[in-house]
């Protein structure tokens, strides 16, 4: 994650890779380095994902 | 087909920054949703993978690949009908649960092959949306199939899990296993014996709609796990109508830059059971745009937790893309609206969440100068916030970007620290805030065993103001509590600057979970009976953490004498000396006695 290279608004390049104009078709025969490393990093992410409840008490398991 | 050309999301500077300060309307939220999708689908394609690798782990279900089939030739058909799955919150949910189940190698609360088959439910759900023919085989989960986003289908099954086959054509939309056939009405609103529909709630406030779905089906709708369904009866749904229809009014009024955007970042409602003088709410970040709530009457409460979660979903989609902070899961930091101590993700979570809470008080509190609850609330988050934001923003564990997140909240929240505030509802708002961090101190500092030590060997031998030197401030918290939780104090307080608060504190009060005859007293304003009644309870038992922080407030009420000040900023040491003394051989001084002692040269 790193400021933009490109001729962009300056902001946050994420590693989450753009499917937006891939059709569904398309996007199951979609490979090279570049998804992979999509792939991994998502797939990797998903344990860091947070949880959030407010309410401390009642039964909530919160979190924030 | 090689993707090199594809490029990643790319969050400008100007949306980090309008988010940061609780701002920028609906289209960065629509920038964030499009990331959101992106990553789901990379889930998605990881899950199909996985799967083709190992054809066994998805019978009896056929592979996920049909599933995937389905869904691009729906896509040809009708792209809005699968972006609807593809941006339902729990699409999310579900790919993150499978993709952790895939990773671990571990089986789930159902066989893993239901938890995989959910994929075909995404589909067909996809391709009744576009009323496309199909057929397809499904996963069923005690007797329901799930077909998210519109609802679920009930077949009768002799085992937890099953097989049912659909298929859909111009006769209709008919399931069917062993057991059962169910055709699907023409209208899916329509509640029949086998198909029971989402719920949605429309409201309309002015020109701005809210359009959310009242999803109690889901079975991906839960924060860890899939649950199964909790139907809400029509009643229920009325009431519920009811009171976001007065929510919603609420914000379009009050906060209506955040009631523009909110519409695009909240498709979702899980009920949760009322809870009597709470509102809990939460929200996970693989179900972007979800909220679960519990029910209250109270439209300003529920406003302010939709803002809340709002802030959570909206967080949550920025984390996606920038890193805040490193992975620290240490639970080391004081947050003022939590019990326990929290880690720094959690931390950050809470303070953009109580900045948006603080913002909705503020507003609401502006437009009605004689409503003291909301002045109170406003007073009260506002100084959360703006203390947990200054106290964690050198963290080691933030990063650059993170800091410069806090930096934009902190523009917006410093100002409104000097904005006046009623005596009233300012004095009880300080009141709560030194009610939580005393009790909090009390179950998770521990004070150094060396200076409890000394002042256990200084009240022996009668030293009425020993030189400890200086008592050293506990630096790390313990996350395992040492004493009980109550936030009684708050809710009586609550009751009291409510509506008819009088009347309601003095009806309502004694129901509130955790509330002594001595906190009634305290927020009735009668501290000389709350002091006393807490000696009482401290008599039994002088650890208890809520009786020892009330005698301390109930003392402070009167002035700033040696004793509140030991029990309200330093409880954990009195505690403490007091717990070695009982130990002892000897007459035991009262606590009362002990914290004055302490207080006279520790302050």
């Amino acid at each position: 994650m790193q400021a933009s290279r490109s001729g962009k608004e300056a902001g946050i390049e994420s590693a989450v890779l753009d499917l937006g104009g891939v059709p569904l078709s398309e996007l199951r025969t979609l490979d090279g380095s570049e998804l992979r490393k999509a792939l991994r990093h998502a797939a990797e992410r998903v344990s860091y994902i947070p949880v959030t409840a407010s309410g401390s008490q009642g039964g909530a398991r919160r979190v924030d | 087909m090689s993707a090199e050309g594809l490029v990643p999301h790319h969050l400008p500077w100007t949306d980090f920054d309008a988010f940061a300060r609780g701002g920028g309307g609906p289209d960065p939220v629509r920038r964030l949703r499009a990331a959101e999708r992106s990553r789901r689908l990379l889930l998605l394609r990881g899950i199909i993978d996985q799967a083709a690798k190992f054809p066994e782990v998805s019978v009896p279900l056929p592979s996920p690949e049909w599933a995937w089939e389905l869904l691009a030739r729906i896509e040809e058909q009708d792209p809005a009908a699968v972006e609807t799955i593809l941006a339902h919150p729990y699409t999310g949910s579900w790919a993150g649960y499978t993709t952790r189940l895939c990773r671990q190698d571990v089986t789930g609360v159902c066989p893993f092959w239901v938890h995989l088959g959910h994929v075909h439910c995404l589909a067909a759900a996809a391709a009744v949306r576009a009323g496309a023919g199909f057929e397809a085989e499904l996963p069923i989960w005690q007797g329901a199939v799930s077909l998210p986003t519109l609802g679920m289908v009930r077949l009768r099954t002799g085992e937890a899990f099953g097989v049912a086959q659909v298929s859909a054509s111009r006769a209709g939309i008919v399931f069917r296993n062993r057991h059962l056939e169910v055709r699907l009405p023409d209208d899916l609103s329509t509640e029949t014996a086998g198909w029971q529909p989402v719920r949605r709630i429309n409201s309309w406030h002015g020109d701005r709609p809210l359009s959310v779905r009242l999803d109690d089906l889901d079975p991906y709708r839960g924060l860890y796990e899939p649950i199964p369904p909790k139907r809400l009866t029509p009643l229920e749904v009325e009431s519920w109508r009811t009171v976001v229809d007065r929510a919603w009014q609420l914000l379009v009024t009050r906060l209506p830059d955040v009631a523009e955007a909110l519409p695009v970042g909240l498709e979702s409602l899980v009920p949760a059971p009322a809870v009597a003088f709470r509102l809990p709410s939460a929200s996970t970040g693989e179900a972007f745009g979800s909220a679960i709530v519990a029910y209250s009457n109270d439209p300003e409460q529920l406003a302010a937790a939709l803002v809340h979660e709002f802030q959570h979903i909206r967080l949550g989609g920025v984390q996606h893309l920038a890193a805040l902070h490193t992975d620290d899961p240490r639970e080391r930091l004081y947050a003022p609206w939590r019990e326990d101590p929290r880690p720094i993700g959690g931390v950050l979570h809470g303070i953009y969440a109580f900045f948006g809470v603080t913002a909705f008080w503020r507003a609401l509190a502006a437009a009605e100068p004689g409503n003291a609850l909301a002045s109170f609330e406003f007073a009260l988050w506002r100084a959360a916030s703006w203390r947990t934001l200054r106290a964690v923003h050198q963290d080691e564990s933030l990063t650059a970007t993170g800091r410069r997140f806090l930096d934009g909240i902190a523009a917006e929240i410093a100002p409104w620290q000097e904005e006046p505030v009623a005596a009233e509802p300012a004095g009880w708002a300080a009141m709560s805030a030194l009610d939580h961090y005393a009790t909090w101190r009390l179950r998770h500092l521990r004070p150094d065993a060396d200076t409890v030590s000394a002042l256990v060997a200084a009240w022996r031998r009668g030293d009425p103001r020993p030189k400890p030197g200086r008592v050293p401030e506990p630096r790390t918290p313990t996350p395992v509590p040492d004493g009980s939780w109550t936030d009684a104090r708050t809710d009586l307080i609550r009751l009291r600057l409510g509506r008819n608060g009088e009347t309601a504190l003095r009806t309502h009060g004694p129901a509130v979970p955790g509330a002594a005859e001595a906190d009634l007293a305290l927020v009735h304003g009668d501290n000389e009976s709350a002091a006393d009644g807490y000696r009482a309870i401290l008599m039994a038992n002088p650890d208890l953490p809520a009786a020892l922080v009330g005698l301390g407030l109930a003392l402070s009420a009167r002035g700033t004498g040696p004793a509140e000040r030991a029990l309200l900023h330093r409880p954990e040491l009195v505690r403490a000396v007091h717990r070695a003394l009982r130990a002892s051989a000897g007459v035991t001084p009262d606590i009362e006695t002990v914290a004055g002692w302490i207080g006279g040269f520790t302050h």
